[in-house]
């Protein structure tokens, strides 16, 4: 046999071989269709006994006179009405808001659902709603424009793909979500230069943004030894270490220093 | 600059004839500057793309240029001013014919007036042309001479030991170590890089290394370590600087190195190695400098050597393209010899070091734009007006062109037509534009047409005046994005079209948002609300609009300004007008005193 016959046949007994794939793949599939359906990419989440839950809760704290929030001069867009003032640093009485607080180390392998329902951020008085926000890696985000102005959205990950999309006046919300876990993404409007508003984005569902009030509190969390992390934009992060039993409701306060 | 080796007689007598060769012509006096606003200015204009200040963990910025940590422990303040203004300014022109520089005295001689510029370049005495520039890769930035003091003021307050803390020393004025040091100049070959006045003819002192790779092996002076280096074994490493040893690419000799390669690696680590163990006087020592070359940097001399063959490769196996791809491989050694890179993001996923600082962490906008698809956006002929003159202005040149709302500044970097023409050639090859480029015909568009546009131009759901600049200086404070009336000549249409439908997709991460149109079976329609005239209507309106710009004209643009403006205000809009054009003025008449 001379070399041209022999690629040949090793040409046609390729072809034979992917013929039979094909053939018995295409008979499986009506089989296998119904289970595959639902199921997604993701692993199944770690079960958890919630007969043994703990929470962690408490206040944040500002150490030191309260920076006076800037003004912002919105005049150079007409639909942009009322007042505004930064949100760098949010204190009343000491209580510090918009700090975003989460479990960063300890929950090991475990892997958690993503929420089926949406966070919603909304564009209002040209002013984002709200100012830090929390999701999980791959939960829908529901971007709303309440405002009689455009607005583009346009997030800076370092981590994340980068966008930037427009948004006109009464136009149908946008649907995002972002793949992987990154902390204070900052999200700007190129439109409207102040307008900034930090979404926080993890694996896990144990995290809680500080209320005006200062506190906060991640709920159903299985009993371990945690790391839990305060996060502010401009003030960074700081942790604690916490060890928390089956039922504890654990208190768990943090103080941030003016710098 | 490579360590000669030098003693300290060698070095006085080189500095000594250096200082005592300097030009006595008085410079202008400069009046002092604001340190402060120097600084504001060294980091927003764009000095760290190339030049880096600080030291150590402290150092910021690039390192295709000098370190300006202890520029106050060098410079002259009014020679700095100078430079920074305009780094080609000569003191005095040069004329290659008599190989010396001209002086007040040559052109008096003639009855001339002591000019030259590039209209005035005739040598006085014999008319040949004259080097009436200094050929530097530092840019003009187009700064007003108060901004050019104001950073050298700054860059004076960077020094670390005052002038006066130095160790005397007279001997820079002592002429007889003048004559010496000017020897030393000869003897170490420093015309081979540097320009030395009296020695533009001094050949090069190094050995010729065209065909070095077939030289015989004997006539490699392995010196005393010939027989260590057949015989290899435990003392076979002849080097014993640790800092050398770290440079050769295969660690201490431990085998025979008895070849080329071995020659060329110790050589190229440690360049006096060979002269080990010798008495030699002063003139008779090696005078290669060590070049501190790092382990990669010696294995690619060693393998380029050991390539230069007299029985060269033959011409297929080298990589001469005659396409496009020349084009790119031309074009890269001019921006490789200007430091574009340092500003400017040319690949995907290249760096720029001006993105690495930490000014720009918190606004990229103010970073200079992406050239990710220049040749596919611009115009050839414009991107070489543009290139001669980045501020597109004979008269307002302190000013970006195209991008006036960027405090970091696009320099005139005063090329040469060749590059120029080697420049644009290698945007469109790069962007795989058919050369030559024929404009496309922009059909002009009917009444009813251009009012349709219009009202996607001025529309709520795309406001585009809101980001890019007009010319109205109250607007332009805080515009983002150029001009439309730059469009026309600038721009290439089909280019805007893909901008317009997906920014994003064309230079990741800019201002300019998607999401303004979305295909509707094979039609690009606007995604917000249009008016009912476009009911029935077939063509794309990403083209409508495409065309709308290029025939925007300067009144139709205010007119669309003043009504979208602010409905409210709009019979303040004269009056507004008239104060910002007061306002020009004035600024103009600042800029003049």
């Amino acid at each position: 046999m001379n070399k041209k016959a022999l690629t040949m046949l090793g040409v046609l007994s390729l072809l034979a071989l992917w013929l039979l794939i094909g053939c018995s793949k295409k008979e499986e599939a009506p089989a296998a269709q119904p289970a595959a359906a639902p199921a997604a990419a993701a692993p199944a989440a770690t079960p958890i006994d919630p007969a043994t839950v703990a929470s962690v809760s408490g206040t944040v704290k500002l150490d030191g006179a309260a920076p006076k929030a800037a003004k912002i001069d919105m005049s150079q867009d007409a639909a942009c009405k009322g007042t505004n003032t930064a949100e760098t640093i949010v204190v009343a009485g000491g209580d510090l808001a918009n700090v975003f607080v989460y479990v960063k180390d300890g929950l090991g392998n475990r892997t958690f659902d993503v929420p089926k329902d949406s966070v919603t951020l909304d564009q209002k008085g040209c002013q984002y709603h709200p100012h830090v926000l929390g999701v999980m890696t791959g939960q829908n985000i529901e971007i709303k424009n309440d405002d009689q102005t455009t607005h583009n959205i346009h997030p800076t990950p370092a981590d994340n793909r980068e966008w930037n999309e427009s948004q006109p006046p009464a136009a149908a919300p946008l649907e995002k979500s972002f793949s992987r876990e990154e902390i204070m993404l900052p999200v700007k409007c190129n439109q409207h230069p102040w307008m900034r508003m930090y979404i926080n984005v993890v694996k896990s569902p144990f995290y809680a943004v500080t209320g005006p009030d200062g506190k906060y509190q991640i709920n159903g969390l299985p009993p371990g030894d945690y790391t839990i992390a305060f996060v502010q934009e401009k003030l960074g992060e700081q942790t604690q270490k916490v060890t928390v039993a089956a039922k504890d409701n654990k208190t768990v306060d943090q103080t941030f220093k003016q710098q | 600059m490579p360590n000669f080796r030098l003693t300290d007689h060698q070095i006085q007598a080189i500095s000594a004839y250096i200082w005592q060769s300097a030009f006595t012509d008085p410079l202008a006096t400069e009046k002092p500057g604001n340190a402060d606003h120097g600084k504001e200015l060294f980091e927003t204009r764009g000095c760290l793309a190339c030049h880096s200040i600080g030291e150590g963990g402290q150092m910021v910025g690039g390192t295709f240029a000098a370190n300006l940590s202890r520029e106050g422990e060098k410079a002259n303040y009014d020679y700095l001013v100078r430079w920074i203004h305009n780094a080609r300014q000569r003191t005095r022109p040069y004329c290659p014919y008599e190989k010396k520089d001209i002086g007040p005295e040559d052109y008096a001689k003639k009855g001339l007036p002591y000019q030259f510029d590039l209209q005035h370049s005739q040598c006085p005495n014999d008319g040949h042309e004259l080097q009436v520039q200094n050929m530097t890769v530092m840019p003009s930035l187009r700064l007003s001479v108060e901004d050019a003091q104001d950073i050298a003021t700054f860059l004076m307050t960077q020094k670390k030991k005052e002038p006066s803390d130095y160790a005397n020393a007279a001997f820079m004025d002592d002429p007889a170590l003048k004559d010496e040091g000017k020897k030393w100049v000869r003897h170490f070959g420093c015309g081979g890089c540097h320009e030395v006045s009296g020695m533009e003819d001094e050949g090069r002192i190094g050995t010729e290394l065209t065909f070095e790779g077939s030289k015989p092996i004997e006539r490699l002076d392995f010196a005393l370590f010939t027989e260590v280096a057949q015989r290899g074994g435990k003392s076979a490493e002849p080097i014993t600087n640790p800092e050398d040893l770290a440079r050769l690419p295969d660690g201490p000799a431990k085998d025979p190195w008895y070849d080329h390669k071995g020659f060329f690696e110790h050589k190229l680590a440690e360049p006096d190695v060979y002269d080990r163990g010798k008495n030699k006087s002063e003139t008779e020592v090696l005078r290669m400098p060590n070049l501190h070359l790092n382990q990669e940097q010696i294995l690619a001399l060693t393998t380029f050597l050991l390539g230069s063959e007299e029985s060269s490769l033959p011409q297929s196996y080298q990589y001469k393209p005659g396409d496009a791809r020349h084009d790119i491989q031309e074009g890269w050694w001019i921006v490789k010899k200007y430091n574009c890179m340092g500003c400017h993001q040319f690949v995907p996923g290249q760096k720029t070091i001006l993105m690495t600082l930490p000014q720009y962490r918190d606004n990229p906008e103010q970073l200079p734009p992406k050239l990710l698809t220049e040749g596919a956006r611009v115009d050839p002929e414009w991107l070489r007006r543009f290139l001669s003159n980045p501020s597109l202005s004979e008269t307002d040149t302190n000013r970006n062109g195209v991008r006036p709302y960027l405090k970091v500044r696009m320099p005139t970097f005063s090329f040469s037509d060749n590059e120029l023409r080697k420049l644009v050639r290698f945007f469109q090859a790069l962007s795989q534009q058919p050369m030559p480029y024929i404009p496309e015909q922009v059909p002009t568009l009917s009444t009813k047409e251009t009012e349709m546009a219009r009202s996607l131009f001025s529309s709520t759901a795309a406001p585009c005046l809101k980001c890019h600049a007009t010319g109205d200086p109250n607007h332009d404070k805080i515009a983002t994005a150029p001009n439309f009336l730059l469009a026309k000549e600038r721009l290439k249409p089909d280019w805007v079209e893909r901008w317009i439908i997906d920014p994003q997709a064309v230079s990741p991460g800019t201002s300019m948002p998607s999401g303004l149109f979305r295909k509707q079976g094979e039609q690009w329609v606007f995604a917000g609300p249009t008016p009912p005239s476009f009911q029935g209507y077939e063509k794309d309106h990403t083209k409508l609009l495409v065309d709308y710009i290029f025939e925007l004209t300067p009144e139709e643009q205010r007119r669309v300004a003043a009504a979208m403006g602010h409905t409210s205000a709009s019979t303040q809009a004269p009056g507004r007008s008239k104060q910002s054009a007061a306002q020009t003025r004035a600024t103009a008449g600042g800029g003049s005193h």
